[in-house]
């Protein structure tokens, strides 16, 4: 017998049932998620700004070559400390005469690009793990567990201190180190996860007509628990773009004269009377940045939680 | 209690072990490394360099150096007829240069026993440097810590008795901005407005400097504290915050506090004497965790404030590439922070007592 409700389209239900009550479609779990979404506002502002952001950021070079008519990396020894409003200038200059603006714009890519592929490059191998220590569990979850706790008890910035001593990071490298230090929360939750799932039936149907350890972890388990992970992206974003300001600021993170918010700011203690400004725009940029990131994060949180209806 | 406490310190072993190994790997991977650095002099010949390695070991196995920077060298080589030289070896061959004589006795004690080694900048023993660190930065970490205790939990405790009221409302907004809030900012931004335009605190270091070196008692340079200890905890001060309001909403809805509201209290008595003093419990939890963060926060903190603590010297160590010293600081903030997790724990089987341990 075939299943006639699946077929039928939105204008035949409402031709066939009579009341209003009956009309009503099913909608899928995302569906209820973006409509929930759509009316919350905050959540839809700081995804723009978000946009905004990373448009500008894109951009940068067109932006700062046609438009603005400067150079993030030139140096005018005669035109430095610029205030703001300054002519050609309208941001002020640095200690070394180059454009503000420019130079925020085109850290913007540098510090969005490793928050951006760092959290995902953490996700995917905190994912991969958790995967397959909730499946295996045994000598394999005690090594990674074991691996998990160790990482765990060194604060983070310490050991970024010493990766950052011995390998001297680029932005790639840093994306990579950022990532290797990043993945055990996710782990942690995916591992839960596959803990529970790996009872279910479906599973035990999968593994009975006798499809692989490999196929059961990546076409029936990792569907199931993307979205638990994919909802603390936008938060995991927000931490390692503080972290990576934090060790740019240090003088460890990315070298100058590439520039990010955070080694924006190293010699900032000493423009206290010079040029306040310099100390005030790169820090709100992360800012605004990593709060945005977080009112998403909560947003698609409370969008995509099955248990609040609305 | 005694056998959890056991059970507890033998867990963290393997926990020790990996710290040991990761930060070990790390300084294999160093550029330069101990060799180098002892052997730059310009006027040392090749011949000389290699007798220079191998006297301290650079050409054993790999796992034999990590034994030996773990347990140390004393009982690798040892000099049983007191002549000087080595006469009994383990491990390790006795005569490692190949000059026809047996090497001096091994000295080095390993860092399980607290030799860290020389520091390569400071030509000093790691451990004394460290030591004469430490204070400053307990200083600074108690009294951040004691600050987010106070604040987190006035402020959960209030919001969640006015729930969905302006002050709920505030604190929620200003605990998002104060974890959105870049450290360094954050400090860089009150220096600028306390002390450099107002005028009113110092803008930085833990005294003004004194011609012994050393600073008055704590209560004599409070100014000094301020800036650093907001900074350190505003991190914290958010998350307890939130966790507070979370654990008192809990323990208001609870039936003990229908009872005391049934039986006709104070609205003021049943808040802060039967649910507040409950909702504390689990806050027990979040006190390893805490440590951490403000291990980790007070890198940056007492770098802009030019603390001298451990973090301060952390930041100027791998600056100097100053092996010895950052290992020094890394493991034992690491055990620091093992001690403080299982600290949490036997504390919250204390202050709950429906926790049973054995």
């Amino acid at each position: 017998m075939i299943d006639r409700t699946q077929s039928l389209d939105t204008a035949e239900i409402k031709k066939l049932a009579k009341t209003q009550q009956d009309q009503r479609v099913g909608r899928s779990l995302t569906q209820l998620a973006l409509a929930r979404l759509k009316r919350d506002r905050l959540t839809l502002i700081a995804i723009g700004i978000i946009i905004i952001l990373s448009l500008l950021s894109l951009g940068a070079g067109l932006i700062t070559n046609v438009i603005l008519h400067v150079d993030p990396n030139r140096t005018n020894p005669n035109n430095t400390f610029q205030p703001i409003g300054s002519e050609n200038h309208i941001l002020g200059t640095d200690e070394l005469g180059r454009d503000q603006l420019a130079r925020l714009l085109h850290a913007g890519r540098v510090s969005l690009g490793i928050g951006f592929s760092s959290a995902i490059l953490s996700l995917a191998i905190g994912l991969t793990l958790g995967v397959i220590t909730g499946y295996y569990g045994g000598t394999v979850d005690d090594i990674i567990n074991w691996i998990i706790t160790t990482l765990n008890s060194i604060p983070a910035l310490f050991l970024l201190l010493i990766v950052a001593a011995v390998l001297s990071p680029g932005p790639t490298t840093l994306v990579i180190v950022l990532a290797f230090l990043s993945w055990t929360g996710t782990t942690r939750l995916v591992r839960g996860e596959t803990f529970s799932i790996r009872e279910r039936e479906y599973i035990l149907s999968a593994r009975a007509i006798g499809a692989s350890p490999w196929h059961i972890m990546f076409n029936h388990i990792v569907p199931n628990v993307l979205s638990v992970t994919i909802v603390t992206l936008a938060i995991s974003i927000g931490n390692l773009i503080l972290v990576e300001s934090a060790l740019s600021f240090l003088g460890l993170g990315v070298q100058p004269p590439t520039a990010t918010w955070g080694n924006m700011l190293t010699r900032a203690q000493s423009f206290f009377n010079t040029g306040p400004h310099l100390v005030f725009f790169p820090g709100i940029m992360i800012v605004v940045t990593v709060l945005c990131l977080y009112v998403i994060g909560d947003g698609l949180r409370d969008a995509f939680d099955p248990t609040l209806k609305d | 209690m005694i056998k959890y406490i056991t059970r507890r310190l033998i867990q963290a072993v393997p926990t020790l072990i990996g710290i040991t190994i990761l930060s070990y790997v790390l300084m294999l991977a160093a550029p330069g490394g101990p060799v180098a650095a002892l052997t730059f002099d310009p006027r040392t010949s090749p011949q000389e360099r290699q007798a220079v390695a191998a006297r301290l070991g650079v050409n054993d196995p790999i796992p034999v150096q990590y034994l030996r920077w773990l347990l140390g060298d004393d009982w690798m080589r040892v000099d049983t007829d007191n002549d000087g030289l080595a006469d009994r070896a383990f491990l390790i061959p006795l005569d490692a240069d190949h000059d026809g004589e047996p090497e001096p006795p091994g000295r080095r004690k390993g860092i399980l026993r607290g030799d860290f080694g020389n520091s390569f900048f400071r030509r000093r023993p790691v451990m004394d440097v460290i030591v004469a660190r430490i204070p400053a930065t307990l200083e600074l970490g108690l009294a951040a810590l004691a600050l987010s205790l106070v604040v987190g939990v006035s402020v959960g405790v209030l919001s969640a008795v006015r729930r969905g009221g302006w002050f709920d409302n505030m604190s929620r907004v200003m605990a998002v901005i104060f974890n959105a809030v870049p450290v360094f900012w954050l400090g860089l931004i009150l220096i600028l407005i306390f002390g450099s335009r107002l005028g009113w605190l110092p803008m930085g270091s833990r005294c003004a400097p004194t011609l012994t070196g050393g600073c008055p008692p704590i209560y004599a340079r409070i100014e000094y504290l301020l800036l650093p200890t907001f900074v350190l905890a505003t991190g914290t001060i958010a998350s307890w915050s939130r966790f507070m309001r979370a654990s008192m909403l809990d323990a208001m809805g609870q039936d003990y506090v229908r009872t005391a509201h049934a039986k006709g209290l104070p609205r003021h008595t049943v808040w802060f004497k039967h649910a507040a003093r409950n909702s504390l419990i689990p806050l027990a939890t979040f006190l390893g965790p805490a440590i951490t963060t403000i291990l980790g926060g007070a890198v940056i903190t007492e770098r802009i404030f030019s603390w001298p603590g451990l973090g301060g010297i952390a930041v100027s160590s791998v600056i100097q590439q100053d092996y010895p010293v950052i290992m020094a600081v890394v493991i034992i903030s690491a055990v620091g922070t093992i001690i403080g997790f299982i600290l949490t724990d036997i504390l919250y089987a204390i202050v709950d007592p429906r926790i049973r341990l054995d």
